[in-house]
């Protein structure tokens, strides 16, 4: 086999300016193979890691009206007094890192000239930021927030430009449906990088929401964050039987919310899939196209070989290495380039701002895209690049043992 | 001893809607180890009658036997194993593979041969050595005079021992000091190896090698000799 090897490589430098423009949509194919997969892998990767860290940690225990999809908050509907003995399970479970309660409703932000639709999320301070990574993005970093105190989402203030220890008034329907208001001091803010944050939640003291809301000891959600390495479907096994004997209660686990960023991943991955096939297919057509010459070309020496008694297999073997080398080199660069341009984008990012600005692109991350530096999706697209040479080479070498050999000797 | 034998062979050409008869009846017997000349004008069928005996084409009529065996009726993949097995062929224009040296150009008919599988340095050293060209053994063929590829030709084709050596006016392209040093090797390795060789020439001074010369005209035998 080396001895096929040698001959094929041999062969591809024959014509050395005709293999390189062969090369080029190769190598462009799984560069850009490399750098969307990686891109999109990147972007999933980080949406889920800012769903998790920013919205619905391990699992949450909602009420049973609860909906993922419903973008109306009916307070009423959606609040619940925790039981006792689901409390104590979460204190007493080894699986749990921490929990949180967190009330939230719809609300609209005043600084006196504009207003700003909301969701005000009142929050335990303490446990909140040990389930969740919110207050480590925070601006000025805080141990505390006294009840009065707000922390506003970065992207809300690029409209409202206040100052710190402005003051902002908070307009909502509160428990008994009737219209309030109530003033916060705006503290500093939120930058997490996840837009659904950013861009519309302001943090209030849970007891403030509680006692604005006339709903004492009532909670939205109870946010749930398990232990490194502790299996979510383990713990849901026991903890079901817990939440089962409260059929008010529902789990949601961070699973369940990412339904939308899968559908949307595997639209993107399916579009640019085509792009990147249709790309490597124009390689494809440019091997079988080379192959096709190269045998035009040789057709004497193909003759020759065969007189002296070479088998069609090895014909096809020799072609066919011939397509593979080329689709190999092509890889090679491609790999090598997109490896370069992934990582370099895996530590950088690529900042889309001046593109989408603050378009809503259907993932929980800002515009700042980094992708996911993976050693073996470069080296599935160098595969990806070996299998179009080989299958390109494949119908022109079939060529080279159909012809008459006394013909093609002449 | 008879080791191949053509009898009554026919060979049709269809040019257009006319039929050209190029071998018209030819039977031949061919001992072993014998350096048979075929000569004759262009268009005798000399070619016609290599092909054939080569395993490269078909006749339209007529019988060929290797040792006594009739392969008049293989199919194509038959016949490839077949001359992979036992015909060497030298070719006018030498049809050296450009890209490989003349070492790898030697080695080639073992590397496609399940037979020779292995190492195949001593097989392919021990022949050019003997037509006399080991230390060129690393040169691509564009680095060779004339005289030297079809050295390599010559070695090319004996490689692997075969039963017959087949060569279409294998001096054709090569001055007359040179033709005699290629017809003086195969000689040599006829003698050496005892090897069959048939080859067609126009050429006086390569038919004067031959045991036996075979003049053909309009595809018939006229004389033997």
């Amino acid at each position: 086999m080396l001895f096929w090897i040698k001959f094929a490589v041999k062969n591809v430098w024959r014509n050395k300016n005709r293999t390189i423009l062969t090369l080029v949509p190769i190598i462009f194919g799984v560069f850009l193979f490399i750098i969307s997969q990686s891109l999109l892998e990147g972007l999933n990767k980080e949406s889920i890691e800012n769903l998790i860290n920013y919205e619905t940690s391990s699992l949450k225990i909602v009420s049973k009206n609860f909906s993922i999809d419903e973008k109306r908050i009916d307070i009423n509907d959606i609040t619940f007094i925790v039981p006792e003995p689901v409390i104590d399970f979460l204190k007493n479970s080894s699986f749990v890192e921490s929990f949180t309660y967190e009330i939230f409703f719809m609300g609209n932000l005043s600084d006196g000239l504009n207003r700003f639709p909301v969701i005000v999320k009142g929050i335990d301070f303490k446990t909140y930021k040990n389930t969740y990574l919110t207050f480590h993005n925070s601006y000025p970093r805080v141990e505390n927030f006294k009840e009065g105190e707000t922390f506003i989402g970065d992207e809300i203030l690029r409209y409202l430009q206040v100052p710190p220890d402005s003051f902002f008034v908070v307009q909502s329907r509160t428990g008994s449906g009737t219209f309030d208001a109530f003033d916060v001091k705006y503290s500093g803010i939120i930058s997490t990088g996840n837009p659904k944050v950013d861009r519309n939640t302001i943090f209030i003291d849970l007891n403030q929401a509680r006692s604005f809301l006339n709903m004492p000891e009532k909670v939205s959600a109870v946010s749930i964050k398990l232990k490194k390495d502790i299996s979510l479907y383990k713990f849901l096994k026991s903890f079901k039987q817990v939440i089962s004997k409260y059929p008010q209660l529902k789990l949601v686990t961070w699973e369940d919310f990412t339904t939308e960023i899968k559908a949307i991943d595997s639209a993107k991955k399916s579009s640019s899939s085509i792009l990147i096939f249709v790309i490597l297919l124009i390689g494809a057509v440019g091997i079988a196209n080379t192959i096709f010459l190269s045998i035009y070309e040789r057709f004497k020496e193909i003759g020759t070989m065969r007189s002296i008694g070479t088998p069609n297999k090895i014909i096809l073997l020799i072609f066919t290495l011939e397509g593979a080398t080329i689709g190999f080199l092509g890889s090679l660069i491609g790999m090598f380039l997109g490896g370069l341009g992934s990582y370099y984008l895996y530590k950088v990012g690529i900042d889309f701002s001046s593109m989408i600005g603050n378009m809503d692109i259907g993932y929980p991350k800002n515009s700042l895209f980094r992708s996911d530096f993976n050693i073996f999706l470069i080296l599935k697209a160098g595969f990806l690049g070996i299998l179009f040479g080989i299958l390109a080479s494949f119908y022109p070498a079939r060529r080279a043992v159909k012809e008459n050999i006394i013909r093609i000797m002449k | 001893m008879v080791n191949i034998r053509v009898e009554d062979l026919i060979k049709d050409y269809k040019v257009g809607d006319i039929t050209v008869r190029a071998l018209n009846g030819v039977s031949l017997d061919i001992k072993e180890s014998s350096f048979i000349s075929i000569a004759g004008p262009s268009g005798s069928g000399k070619t016609t009658l290599l092909n054939i005996i080569g395993c490269l084409d078909k006749s339209t009529n007529g019988d060929l036997f290797f040792n006594d065996k009739n392969i008049t009726g293989y199919d194509d993949n038959r016949l490839t194993s077949f001359r992979n097995d036992n015909i060497g062929f030298i070719f006018q224009d030498f049809n050296l593979i450009p890209v490989l040296t003349v070492y790898e150009n030697v080695e080639f008919p073992l590397c496609i041969n399940p037979k020779f599988k292995g190492n195949h340095k001593k097989n392919v050293e021990e022949i050019l050595k003997m037509v006399g060209i080991f230390e060129l053994k690393d040169r691509l063929p564009k680095e060779l005079s004339g005289g030297q590829k079809q050295r390599v030709a010559i070695a090319r084709a004996l490689i692997k021992k075969p039963l017959i050596v087949l060569a279409d006016e294998p001096t054709a392209n090569l001055d007359s000091d040179n033709a005699k040093n290629v017809m003086e090797i195969m000689k040599q390795m006829n003698r050496d190896l005892k090897t069959t060789f048939l080859f067609s020439t126009h050429d006086k001074l390569v038919m004067d090698f031959a045991e036996k010369i075979i003049h053909l005209r309009d595809g018939k035998i006229v004389e033997e000799n």
